[in-house]
Parts: structure tokens; C-alpha cells; sequence
């Protein structure tokens, strides 16, 4: 729970002194609380900027594009050497796929005949991998092996898979014609992407509405059927329920009750937000503060649960404070000692 | 009341900074009450841990719902042959892992992080007890990727505690954290097409297709429910949308109290079969786990602050109810 070492020991207390520096802005604003303040957004900030780079940019454009480029360079007798010695062990090793296999899973695999289009797909599927990196005969070997693994091919006999082997090569490229355009598509994201900084320049701030259109119609376009159907059509349905609940022994009352309830607070809050002429009559007004009152009772929930979910940070705050920073020191320098 | 009248100033200068420190002391007050409190399981929560025990029986039910439409699609006689050969891959992927594939979507970040762990870190610990593989990323906020990790290593090594009890479970093998990738809507429905093409690797950078765990769970439809804990109002209906109306998944979601109250009406319509409104849900949930721990724990602060809170509400009340009087008088 406490720190192990003397670094730990360090993020604990600066960790322990900014939550006490936040909760000085309870007696009043001073130098420190807007201190802490400045700290936890700029921290914030700047992870998140590293973060959304390492999940983000990294894997998704950086190293795909790396790769595409080391593998477009790649000596091509090397990989296909490399995929054939790995092919052949396979074959040699008669145990693929039976290992991971049941019985009689591996008995029915080896009676089917060799199929040499699920082959070049097995094939394919290890060999195009946007992540391989081909001038490594290893992780080439690994990929190959992953895929045979799960593939469920029959691969007894060695010479018709070497055979097979040696037509694929006649199609073979390190890179695919696709992974070409893929690239392209990777250049005009990114195009997109940085048109949006195009709005720290006045005069070409007009740039930045291409990627906003093409961000908010694909959100829209993808959005708004889904989100139509989940939050209203599928809520609409679901206020659709019986005035009058029975159950075996007569009427359930508790039930009929809420449904009621249900109803009656659905339209009269509905009422209440129709603005289109005034609410004058006895009935409309009486239906106007049933919704007010529903509506108080709503925000009273709201608020009560605000007051768990504060008090919940606070316990949280309490917690670090007492048991990792004074007991953790504690235990700290005596486990030293 | 015209003692009210006679309150000295000093009173109301120093009426605030009593009231923190009394919150102070009751939030203490209950940081070392060791004793063991024992919480009513709420239906909301109680639908979130029954759908996690029953999920072997779920995952029977959609493998059943695959064969007799393989056998439909086979009598109509005019499926292609693809479509023939994908369900009956997903027949088979439905045929591993027989108890069940939970995706758990981390969506919050270290301001929150005392009110939404423990509901986490409790399920965790329930999937990993009952032998469901976990599947597990984060939402719309990158913040939440190293709170994860910190979760996730701490649950996979907690096993002792719980009945049945689980070794240290492995990562690839077990379970497998995802990580974070932006755009979440958009990533959630590539996940539905292949899970390996929209992450590639996992949070370490391993490659997904070589992992064990992730040789029969190729998108959405192996998987059986999906767990947001969100602490952001709005975030936990792009799952809500994504997770149940699109894909048809089971959800359940763990809230920040704040949107709790927002959530109800889509437990009310079925369309989420759990809900843990903050703390409280923790508690609950490991009540109905059986295994207490910082949730319910921290229960104790909670209900000498909301005991002292409605003395405050009362007391506001009596001096609102004389002071009208008095206005009118």
C-alpha cells in the first residue's frame, strides 16, 4: 500500500502536500491552491498529449508506415527463404494442428484433402500483416507458425504443400497493392488531421473546415440512426407499459402504482416544457406543477447522488493521506531502521 | 425565534470552515471503523453481478441461436458459401471458452478514481473467480489507460479472498488489456467487424493474433457482455448505442453517482441489465461477492457524512420554516 522506495516515497509527498494544497482553497484562494490547480491541468495536459501519441499516432501511423517502407526495401530471397524453411518445418513436424486440437478435430483435419486456396490464405493472412516486420526471419517464422496453428489444414503431405508453396511465390510481393493505397488513405488522414491547426493562422483558417465537415458527417452519418433507435425510439418503447398490473393472486398494486406514476410524470414534465401558448386554465396549470414537482424530485435524486460522489472523492483523498502518506512514511523509516 | 436574531457574526464567519472539518472528522471517522457493514443488494446491482454469474448460460443461448440459424440459412439453401463458413466459425468460437467473454471499458480518470475502482476492481475479481475471459480497454479518455493497468495487476494477483479462489491470472492468456485508441464510437463499431484489426497490439505493444486468448474471440459476437464504467455523463451511452442496440450485447454499466440518476431509465427499458451508482454500487456489488473490500469499507464514511448532511438539510429547514414565519409576521 505505502511506498517501496525512497522515489515512491517522494511522489507520495508531493501527491499528499498538492491534495492539501487543493483543499486550502476551502479557507481561502492563496498562491498554493492556484498552484495545485495550475499542476493537475498542466499534468493532465501533458500526459494525455503523450498518451493519445503512444496509442494513437505511434502504432496507428508511425510504425504501420515504417513498416510499410522497411517492407517495400526488404530483400526479397530473404523472407521467401525464410517463409520456406519455416513451411517445411511445419510440414516436417506432422503435429500442426492436432497440438492445439481435439482428437478428433485432428482426425477429421487429417482426412480432408489439401486445400490450396485456404492454404495461400493462411498464407497471406501471416505474411501481410500490417505490424510484420519482414526483415526479421523470426518474427516471419512466428507469424507463419501462429496462423498454420489455428488454420485447421491438412499439411501431411510435404510435397504438395512445397509445391503449393512455390506457386504462391509466383504472386508474391512484400507489399500488397492495397497496403499502397492504404497508404495513401493513412496521407490524406493525416492531411486531414493537421488542417485543423490551420487555425492558428487567420488566413487559412478556412482549411480547417474541411477535416470539422468530414469529422461531424461521419459522426452524424454514423450516429444518429443507432443513437435515434437506443435513446428514443427503444425509451418511447419502454414507456409503453400497462395502467393496470395483475399478477397470479389479483392485482398488483405496488406495480400499477409505479406504472402510473410513470405515465403521469412522462407527460406532465412534457407539458411543462410546451411553450407554444399560454397555461392559464386550472387543469394545464395543476398539470404544469405536477411536472415542476417531478421534476424536483429528479434534481433532489441528482443532487443526492452528487453528494455521494463528492464525499466519495473526499474518502478517497482521506484514505491516500492516512494510509499511504503518513502510515507508508511511517512504515517507510521504520522498515529502514 | 428570536434567538435566530441574536446569532453573534462570528457564528457565520466561522460556520463553514465547522462544517468542513466536522466532514472531515465523520469522512475519518469511518477511514478506521474496521467493522463489517452489511448492505442490501439493490436489483440494479444485483442485475449486474446475476448477469456475470449467469454468463455460461448466455453464451448457451446465443451458440444455441447460431446453430438453429446455420440450420435455417442450410434448409433456405440460398446462403453463400461464405456467409455458410462465418457462422459456422462463430459456432465454433462460441464453443471455446464455454464460460464466457466479458469486455470491460475503463472510462474515467485519477479525479474519479476513488469512487469508480472498486466497482471495477470488484468485477474484475468476480469475472476472474468464475473463469471468464476478460477482454479489457479504455474509452474516450487516454487518462484512464495507466489507472487500468494498475487495477488490472492488482485483480489479476487478488484471488485468494474469493470462493472459488483463482491463481495469478496471465495476461494473453486470461485476460488481455487493450489499451486506448481514439475515437471511441468509430472504434467500437471496427470492433464489431475484427477486435485484432482495430487495436493490433495490446497495451504492451504484443501482438493480439499470436495471443491464446484471442484465438476464438475474432469481434462482438463472441463476446457477451460488455461492463462500462464511465464516470462521464453521456460517455456510457455510446455502449449503451454500440454495445446493445447495434450489436445486441448485454450491458452493464458502472457510473460515477453524479449521472447515476440519468442511467435508470435505460435499466427501466432493458437496455442495460446492471447499474452501480458509485460507491454505493461497489459496495453492493462486493456484498453480493461476498468479498468486502475498499467499497464496502468506505461505506461507513458515507453514511456518517449523509447522516450529518440530512441534520444540516433539517436544521436549514427549521431556520427556513421560522425566518418565513418571521418575514411574514
Amino acid at each position: 500500500m505505502g511506498p517501496d522506495t525512497f522515489i515512491d516515497l517522494i511522489g507520495v509527498w508531493i501527491a499528499a502536500l498538492l491534495t492539501l494544497g487543493v483543499y486550502s482553497s476551502l479557507i481561502k484562494d492563496t498562491f498554493i491552491s492556484k498552484l495545485t490547480e495550475a499542476v493537475f491541468v498542466g499534468v493532465s495536459f501533458g500526459m494525455s498529449i503523450v498518451f493519445t501519441y503512444y496509442n494513437g499516432i505511434k502504432p496507428k501511423i508511425e510504425e504501420p508506415l515504417v513498416r510499410y517502407y522497411q517492407n517495400l526495401h526488404v530483400d526479397y530471397a530473404t523472407v521467401t527463404n525464410a517463409v520456406t524453411r519455416t513451411v517445411e518445418k511445419i510440414a516436417d513436424a506432422k503435429t500442426l494442428p492436432a497440438e492445439s486440437a481435439t482428437e478428433e478435430l485432428a482426425d477429421e483435419i487429417a482426412s480432408r484433402s489439401f486445400d490450396t486456396n485456404r492454404f495461400f490464405a493462411v498464407l497471406d493472412s501471416a505474411l501481410y500483416k500490417q505490424t510484420l516486420k519482414l526483415q526479421s526471419t523470426n518474427e516471419v517464422a512466428v507469424s507463419l507458425q501462429s496462423a498454420f496453428a489455428s488454420s485447421e489444414i491438412n499439411l501431411v503431405d510435404k510435397a504438395t504443400v512445397m509445391g503449393a508453396l512455390k506457386d504462391y511465390f509466383q504472386g508474391y510481393k512484400t507489399v500488397p497493392t492495397s497496403r499502397h493505397f492504404w497508404v495513401l488513405y493513412i496521407f490524406i488522414s493525416v492531411l486531414l488531421g493537421l488542417m485543423f491547426i490551420t487555425r492558428f493562422f487567420p488566413k487559412h483558417a478556412w482549411l480547417s473546415r474541411f477535416p470539422m465537415a468530414y469529422t461531424i458527417g461521419i459522426g452524424v452519418g454514423m450516429g444518429t440512426p443507432l443513437s435515434f433507435q437506443s435513446q428514443i425510439m427503444q425509451q418511447v418503447q419502454a414507456s409503453f407499459i400497462p395502467m393496470l398490473v395483475r399478477s397470479a393472486n389479483g392485482i398488483d398494486w405496488l406495480a400499477t402504482f409505479g406504472n402510473l406514476s410513470l405515465v403521469i410524470g412522462t407527460l406532465t414534465v412534457l407539458y411543462y416544457f410546451f411553450f407554444s401558448f399560454k397555461k392559464e386554465d386550472a387543469a394545464s396549470r395543476g398539470a404544469t406543477k405536477i411536472g415542476i414537482a417531478y421534476l424536483m424530485i429528479g434534481f433532489g435524486a441528482s443532487f443526492a447522488f452528487t453528494i455521494m460522489a463528492r464525499v466519495s472523492l473526499l474518502i478517497g483523498r482521506i484514505n491516500f493521506l492516512q494510509d499511504e502518506w503518513i502510515q507508508g512514511t511511517y512504515e517507510f523509516f521504520k522498515y529502514l531502521n | 425565534m428570536n434567538f435566530l436574531k441574536k446569532i453573534p457574526p462570528l457564528w457565520l464567519k466561522i460556520y463553514r470552515p465547522i462544517i468542513y472539518i466536522m466532514t472531515l472528522v465523520l469522512v475519518w471517522m469511518g477511514a478506521v471503523n474496521n467493522n463489517k457493514l452489511n448492505l442490501n443488494v439493490a436489483d440494479s446491482t444485483g442485475g449486474a453481478f446475476n448477469t456475470i454469474e449467469n454468463l455460461s448460460e448466455i453464451r448457451k443461448g446465443t451458440l444455441k441461436e447460431y446453430e438453429e440459424k446455420l440450420q435455417r440459412r442450410l434448409q433456405d439453401g440460398d446462403a453463400s458459401q461464405a456467409e455458410i463458413e462465418d457462422l459456422k466459425a462463430i459456432i465454433d468460437d462460441l464453443k471455446h471458452n464455454e464460460k464466457g467473454v466479458v469486455l470491460i471499458c475503463f472510462d474515467f480518470d485519477a479525479g474519479c478514481d476513488a469512487e469508480m475502482t472498486p466497482q471495477v476492481a470488484t468485477i474484475l475479481r468476480h469475472c476472474f473467480s468464475r473463469g471468464v475471459k476478460v477482454l479489457i480497454n479504455t474509452g474516450g479518455n487516454v487518462m484512464s489507460q495507466p489507472l487500468a493497468q494498475q487495477t488490472i495487476d492488482k485483480a489479476s494477483k487478488d484471488g485468494s479472498r474469493l470462493d472459488p479462489p483463482y491463481p495469478t491470472m496471465e495476461s494473453g492468456v486470461d485476460y488481455v488489456f487493450l489499451g486506448f485508441r481514439p475515437n471511441a464510437f468509430q472504434l467500437y463499431l471496427q470492433m464489431g467487424e475484427s477486435i485484432i484489426s482495430a487495436y493490433e497490439t495490446d497495451y504492451s505493444g504484443k501482438d493480439l493474433s499470436t495471443m491464446p486468448i484471442m484465438e476464438h474471440i475474432r469481434d462482438f459476437r463472441a463476446i457477451d457482455c460488455v461492463v462500462t464504467v464511465s464516470a462521464y455523463v453521456g460517455a456510457p451511452e455510446t455502449w449503451i448505442t454500440v454495445g446493445n442496440a447495434k450489436f445486441g450485447k448485454k450491458v452493464i454499466l458502472g457510473g460515477g453517482a453524479i449521472g447515476a440518476s440519468d442511467y435508470y431509465p435505460f435499466l427501466q427499458s432493458g437496455q442495460i441489465c446492471g447499474l452501480l451508482p458509485g460507491l454505493r454500487g461497489a459496495a453492493e456489488y462486493e456484498s453480493a461477492l461476498k468479498c468486502p473490500d475498499i467499497g464496502s469499507k468506505r461505506m461507513w464514511s458515507q453514511l456518517y457524512t449523509h447522516a450529518f448532511a440530512i441534520f444540516l438539510i433539517i436544521l436549514g429547514n427549521i431556520e427556513f420554516f421560522f425566518s418565513a414565519k418571521r418575514r411574514k409576521i
